[in-house]
């Protein structure tokens, strides 16, 4: 895995506010860095899948259930 | 970060709690009976660091104060990262909090609830959320189960999110696979009755021109039926009325000549005399003694004849131009009618119709009922002829009052005809509509179930990617708290349930196993008894805690215990006590600890007696 994370200004980490969220855009940083080069590799599925996570994890969290 | 003081006042069950002289490291036992106040000293500690307890959020803080007291308040000194800090916090019967932090130069460094919320995050490096799994052990919440042991292992692992993510993700594919599955096989009976309808894209237009036609020559039909009676019995009366002034006409006309003729006879006579008299010389003629009166009165003769032939001419014209004239014109209507209708009525419909008209009517086999052609001019009682002589009211009345009766009948039931093929025709357009119609539904149908197919498909895709995401990263909080376990969980985990388990682990699908010496193999968490899962989770607090301190660069944190050996048997408490004394050789030097009784053997930094009914404790 790369050490250097890719910037996609979607996985901007410092707009979320639980924990479970945060680590999880960390992860993507570097998962979407080290798998984004690889052959049929979709982006955009990537984008929407992240961004659902941490929408939920958002969601759950603003509902005082935070992991 | 260690307590060093704690100052509460109309807090719970106390009117003054006061403990001073807390050791910074050590156990520090409270001891006491059921309701004595143990759970009160921990709510007072949680109150004054985050403004709430573990029953009651922020806004429901009132309930802390003493029985007819105004307010609450809890002063809390403490030590952190070697400094000294105090913090006060306060709530009235409205619930309006107030808040505090001071610095150990009394320097205040937030003085408003949001803003010293703000400051201990920012110094302590945690909030409520982390302090209530990390470092504070609610009686509550251990006895209640509100929250499964295994779900607060999932939670220090930082994984509980996930796997309830992971949950409700598992949860949504299968119910959007389910609806897909239906919708696929919904789209595939929409095919089938698609494929069922035969429509013939043309068929409807042709249908429509078809009806267009016969409804046409229904109305000519119709027209002819309507016209024909009343143009008869009209000719009746124009019959004998253009007899007459036929009659008139022609003694106007027969006059009018005689008038010209005189008229050129006495002016010839009139010139002859009057301006060529030369012209009689030498011929014999009567001897004229008055020629010139003769002449005058030849001039008078032709100015009247002139006259009267002009009034004749006059009204011979007038007898023709609005007389004849208009009953000329019926006739010629009548006869164009009449003539119309003969042809109609000796002219085979097909040939009438057209191809599209033929080849409809021939299909519905409607032709069989149609009227017989050419009756008329078989029916030697009526003549071709009579159309044309109307025109110049050379046919009888009677004859023409027949015929055009004849033509009216068969006129009529052309219509009738015509009518019963428009009724057939309008049921197959109806029919034709309703296929028309229900092809565009099943058209529609077939478009929203592969877009919605598209949408089920596409939310498939994007919930698997996401949930293999949240498997990926779940993997790595899982692979990290594995670690921790490994690291700094074994020998309390040991200690804590008397070497009968050693190490537990998470594996990727959530699970939480802990590693049995006596079988030599990992047993799922939920297997072994809740005393057993209430040690582990206390091990894991221990070992949690530690490593928080460690990562937040603190020296040392205070842990609270609420009655965490409420269900372990004596040896068991013993065990564990001397377990967690041992354990604040780690970070977490301050353990403070509840229990209904001290236990022998096992040394304690300081003992806070609770007593029951006693609404001051100083300690």
């Amino acid at each position: 895995m790369s050490s250097e994370p890719v910037q996609a200004e979607w996985l901007n980490t410092s707009q979320l506010k639980s924990m479970a969220a945060r680590r999880f855009a960390e992860f993507c940083q570097q998962n979407f860095a080290a798998t984004s080069n690889q052959p049929n590799f979709d982006a955009h599925l990537y984008q929407q899948a992240a961004q659902l996570v941490i929408e939920r994890l958002e969601q759950t969290a603003a509902q005082g259930d935070q992991g | 970060m260690i307590i060093t003081e704690v100052l509460a006042e109309n807090f719970r069950k106390y009117a003054r709690l006061h403990l001073k002289d807390l050791p910074q490291l050590g156990l520090i036992l409270i001891t006491g009976g059921n309701e004595s106040g143990k759970s009160s000293i921990g709510e007072a500690l949680s109150f004054s660091l985050f403004g709430r307890t573990d029953n009651l959020t922020t806004d429901r803080t009132n309930k802390l104060i003493y029985w007819g007291a105004d307010k609450a308040s809890v002063e809390l000194s403490f030590l952190h990262t070697g400094k000294n800090y105090r913090l006060k916090r306060s709530v009235d019967k409205n619930g309006s909090q107030l808040a505090t932090l001071l610095d150990e130069e009394q320097q205040v460094l937030a003085s408003t609830p949001a803003t010293v919320d703000q400051a201990l995050t920012r110094l302590l490096g945690f909030n409520y959320s982390t302090f209530s799994r990390t470092f504070y052990w609610s009686q509550q919440l251990a006895t209640t189960e509100r929250e499964p042991d295994i779900t607060n292992l999932h939670t220090m692992a930082g994984i509980r999110a996930y796997a309830q993510l992971d949950d409700e993700l598992h949860q949504e594919l299968q119910s959007s696979q389910e609806a897909l599955a239906k919708l696929e096989t919904d789209q595939k009976a929409t095919q089938a009755a698609q494929a069922a309808i035969t429509l013939d894209a043309q068929r409807l237009p042709d249908l429509l021109e078809i009806r267009e036609t016969l409804e046409d020559r229904q109305q000519q039909s119709q027209a002819l039926v309507s016209a024909i009676p009343s143009g008869s019995e009209r000719y009746l009366d124009d019959y004998s009325n253009y007899q007459s002034y036929r009659k008139k006409s022609r003694w106007l006309g027969r006059w009018s000549i005689l008038g010209i003729i005189a008229l050129i006879l006495v002016l010839a006579g009139w010139t002859l005399l009057t301006i060529v008299p030369q012209w009689l010389d030498g011929i014999s003629r009567p001897d004229f003694t008055h020629e010139p009166l003769f002449a005058r009165m030849l001039l008078w003769a032709g100015v009247s004849i002139a006259i009267i032939t002009s009034i004749i001419l006059f009204r011979g014209w007038y007898v023709e131009r609005y007389r004849l004239q208009p009953l000329r014109d019926n006739a010629n209507q009548l006869s164009h009618t009449l003539q119309t209708g003969w042809e109609q009525a000796n002219t085979a419909l097909d040939k009438m119709l057209g191809n599209k008209p033929n080849a409809y009517l021939q299909e519905r086999q409607l032709f069989t009922q149609a009227p017989e052609v050419g009756k008329l001019a078989s029916d030697l009682s009526l003549s071709a002829d009579v159309p044309k002589q109307v025109r110049d009211y050379a046919a009888i009345p009677d004859q023409v009052r027949y015929t055009g009766q004849a033509i009216s009948e068969d006129m009529q039931q052309r219509r009738i005809f015509l009518g019963q093929c428009v009724t057939s025709l309008d049921e197959d357009v109806t029919k034709e509509h309703s296929l028309v119609e229900r092809s565009m539904a099943l058209n529609r149908e077939a478009t929203e179930q592969t877009t919605q197919i598209a949408n089920y498909q596409q939310e498939l895709q994007v919930k698997g990617k996401a949930s293999e995401l949240l498997r990926q990263s779940s993997q790595f909080a899982i692979a990290r708290f594995n670690q921790i376990v490994q690291q700094r969980c074994q020998g309390l985990l040991s200690d804590f349930t008397q070497s009968h388990y050693n190490s537990l682990e998470i594996n990727n699908d959530f699970a939480l196993r802990v590693l049995s010496d006596e079988k030599g193999d990992y047993l799922d968490f939920d297997e072994i008894s809740s005393g057993t899962q209430r040690q582990i989770s206390l091990a894991m607090r221990m070992a949690l805690g530690n490593s928080l301190v460690e990562s937040n660069d603190s020296e040392s944190q205070f842990i609270f215990l609420d009655e965490p050996f409420a269900f372990f048997d004596a040896e068991r408490t013993a065990a564990a006590l001397q377990s967690l004394q041992e354990a604040t050789l780690g970070h977490l030097k301050q353990a403070w600890v509840t229990m209904q009784e001290a236990p022998e053997g096992v040394h304690v930094a300081k003992t806070i007696q609770c007593i029951q009914n006693e609404p001051i404790l100083t300690a």
